[in-house]
């Protein structure tokens, strides 16, 4: 039967130190076996994780607070909902850019550039309504998707596909090339309401033939380990 | 039967604050005379589950609410653990919000708070036990205040929102001051500390007797006294101003009456200011009684009850999409919930059983999961002569406890401490 000298009570025999302010046990004539432990002698551990979806819960709405506050000074201020639903706007693609990757999981990441994608056409689109442009089909929808187009497909071939260096290396070539003659076909349309190429054969063409040439070498073992050894860093 | 149940009035804070990390729970434990045989647990909790459906549910999220949805099967019994109430695994645990456990001769339930209270809790344990120990050894089946009869069948009154019930429109506020909270380090994320100290009832009887103080009153002054030498103890002089407060679950079964398994309980939390001098035992427990005698009354607790269920049944509250819902919740939460005082003294109070179910059951436990914020939180429970004290921290320090049970030893008291260990 042991006793704290410092608290004054009685220990289980088990206890080595004091529960209660640590100093330690002596007891030479104790047993430690005459108190079952209290507790069994599994410890049980549990993994850390972070509560993707009451945190997605959490931030989306406290997300709403912002755009309430300016719609009320909008509404106050024009009697209409003008510049604040710009906010929303904005608040929206930013809730599908950090949230929706952050609460949900693709086999494929660049899933999300879609979704992406889209939440920046609507965001353009509500711009030309509020601002009453008219140039959403012209000009802004097109440059939106052949952007998100151009990113999808970077994101595919960088972190989707994985493959060899020199590979990537001229896809990314080749796809940014192929994007810039289309960029400058739509700007080119809605300024002179017909397809001609203006700038974009001056980068287009150097871009397309390492590309090419960079995805056609990959190919070869022997080309791609030669320009490897030669252009190390 | 119903297949779902909305979660009571009570139950409706817990899960937003759910998360990763935390969850409110506790524990109640019960030995006996021999060995556990899991094999008979697994036949007596399944009996149960069918005469207690509210247990046989889990948490789902609908449009407006969180809601109990019923489910088949029920959670798998493992061995209990060296570090009580670690986080409950839904996915791991079936689904259920209970965790069944056994160790030897004793068998332990770890309850999600949004499932029941303690009184709930205590009724599921004993019915399990009585179950138990009569396909174990043929007992008779003997109803009594925590025991049903599983061959009958559920009674709607057992499975109500007893606040929805009770509420009527004269309401109080319940803003309160925040208190003082006492300086800590945390322990390890996986460690949950326990300190059991076991103390004769009649003993403690006699104590509370002579500060003219119900023994419920005496521990929930003596804890508060502990507190209170704690910010004394403390050495920022910033926390010295603020007000020393405890939380003290009350069952409002003894005011309402309800059969209900589920939530039924409120809070009160007296307090002191430590600034206005040193506090002797004798001031503390005649405030306590005096605060308790105040506020712990039909009609005070019947408006502060109130007041939550009014809030419930706003119709701008009731409209409002759950995803806003719930950071509004959590920030509620901490500010009228989880600040408002520095520890909790949970008292079960005195448990008896009929004989036949008496004589095979040794010693009850009740413990606290651990808070959000650091701090050590007590449950007790009387049982069979002795009272059993089960502090429960997340925090490495152990001063509360020790003032608790050194005080008890100066005041005469035998105090025998168990633990699973210091940090």
């Amino acid at each position: 039967m042991s006793y704290c000298v410092h608290c004054g009570v009685r220990l289980a025999s088990y206890e080595t130190v004091c529960p209660l302010c640590g100093t330690p046990v002596n007891d030479p004539n104790g047993n430690p076996e005459n108190d079952l432990p209290r507790f069994g002698e599994y410890l049980e551990t549990t993994d850390r994780k972070v509560n993707r979806h009451f945190l997605f819960s959490l931030i989306t709405g406290l997300a709403f607070i912002p755009f309430i506050i300016t719609a009320i000074v909008d509404y106050c201020l024009n009697h209409s909902f003008s510049w604040s639903l710009l906010v929303l706007g904005g608040e929206f693609v930013l809730w599908v850019f950090i949230l929706i990757p952050f609460r949900y999981s693709f086999t494929r990441p660049s899933t999300f550039i879609l979704f992406d994608t889209l939440a920046v056409a609507l965001l353009v689109l509500l711009i030309t309504v509020i601002f009453r442009f008219k140039w959403y089909l012209s000009l802004g929808l097109p440059l939106v998707l052949l952007s998100g187009l151009f990113i999808y497909a970077v994101v595919f071939i960088i972190i989707d596909d994985k493959p060899r260096k020199l590979m990537a290396f001229g896809s990314l070539f080749f796809a940014l090339s192929i994007y810039l003659i289309l960029i400058d076909l739509v700007i080119s349309h809605h300024i002179h309401s017909s397809f001609r190429l203006t700038w974009s054969y001056w980068p287009f063409v150097p871009l397309f033939t390492v590309g090419l040439m960079a995805m056609l070498f990959s190919r070869s073992m022997k080309i791609s380990s030669w320009l490897k050894k030669k252009l190390f860093i | 039967m119903p297949k779902w149940f909305k979660l009571d009035n009570a139950a409706k804070i817990y899960p937003p604050v759910l998360n990763g990390q935390w969850a409110a729970m506790f524990r109640l434990s019960a030995d006996l005379t021999e060995d556990i045989d899991p094999a008979i647990l697994k036949q007596a909790q399944e009996r149960v589950l069918v005469r207690m459906p509210s247990f046989a549910t889990t948490l789902k999220s609908g449009l407006f609410w969180f809601y109990l949805d019923h489910i088949d099967g029920q959670p798998p019994i493992s061995e209990d653990t060296s570090n009580p109430m670690q986080m409950l695994n839904f996915r791991k645990n079936n689904r259920f919000m209970y965790r069944l456990l056994y160790h030897r001769n004793r068998i332990a339930v770890e309850f999600f708070h949004s499932l029941t209270d303690g009184t709930g809790g205590m009724t599921f344990l004993m019915t399990l036990i009585n179950e138990y120990l009569h396909i174990r050894y043929g007992t008779a089946i003997c109803p009594d205040r925590f025991i049903l009869n599983c061959s009958d069948e559920p009674i709607e009154e057992e499975y109500e929102d007893a606040f929805l019930r009770y509420g009527q429109k004269k309401t109080v506020g319940i803003a309160e001051k925040t208190s003082y909270q006492y300086w800590h380090t945390r322990t390890d994320f996986n460690k949950l500390l326990a300190v059991c100290g076991s103390v004769d009832t009649a003993k403690l009887k006699e104590l509370a007797k002579s500060y003219d103080a119900p023994v419920g009153t005496f521990c929930a002054a003596l804890l508060l006294y502990s507190a209170l030498q704690l910010q004394k103890m403390d050495r920022r002089s910033s926390v010295k101003r603020k007000m020393v407060k405890i939380s003290v679950p009350i069952n409002l079964r003894r005011f309402f009456p309800s059969r209900t398994v589920r939530n039924f309980s409120a809070f009160v939390n007296p307090g002191l200011y430590g600034s206005l001098g040193d506090y002797s035992l004798k001031e503390v427990v005649d405030f306590t009684r005096n605060y308790f005698g105040i506020h712990i009354t039909e009609k005070q607790q019947l408006a502060k009850f109130s007041y939550n269920v009014a809030a419930e049944r706003h119709a701008l509250i009731r409209i409002t999409p759950l995803i806003l819902k719930i950071p509004i919740l959590f920030i509620a939460y901490f500010t009228a919930g989880d600040l408002l005082y520095c520890s909790t003294i949970s008292n079960m109070g005195l448990v008896t059983l009929p004989p036949e179910v008496g004589r095979y059951v040794t010693r009850l436990d009740f413990m606290l999961g651990k808070a959000i914020c650091g701090r050590s939180m007590l449950g007790c429970v009387s049982y069979n002569g002795r009272t059993v004290f089960n502090f429960s921290r997340n925090i490495r320090q152990s001063e509360l406890e020790r003032i608790f049970f050194s005080t008890l030893v100066e005041l005469g008291a035998e105090v025998f401490i168990e633990s699973n260990g210091r940090d």
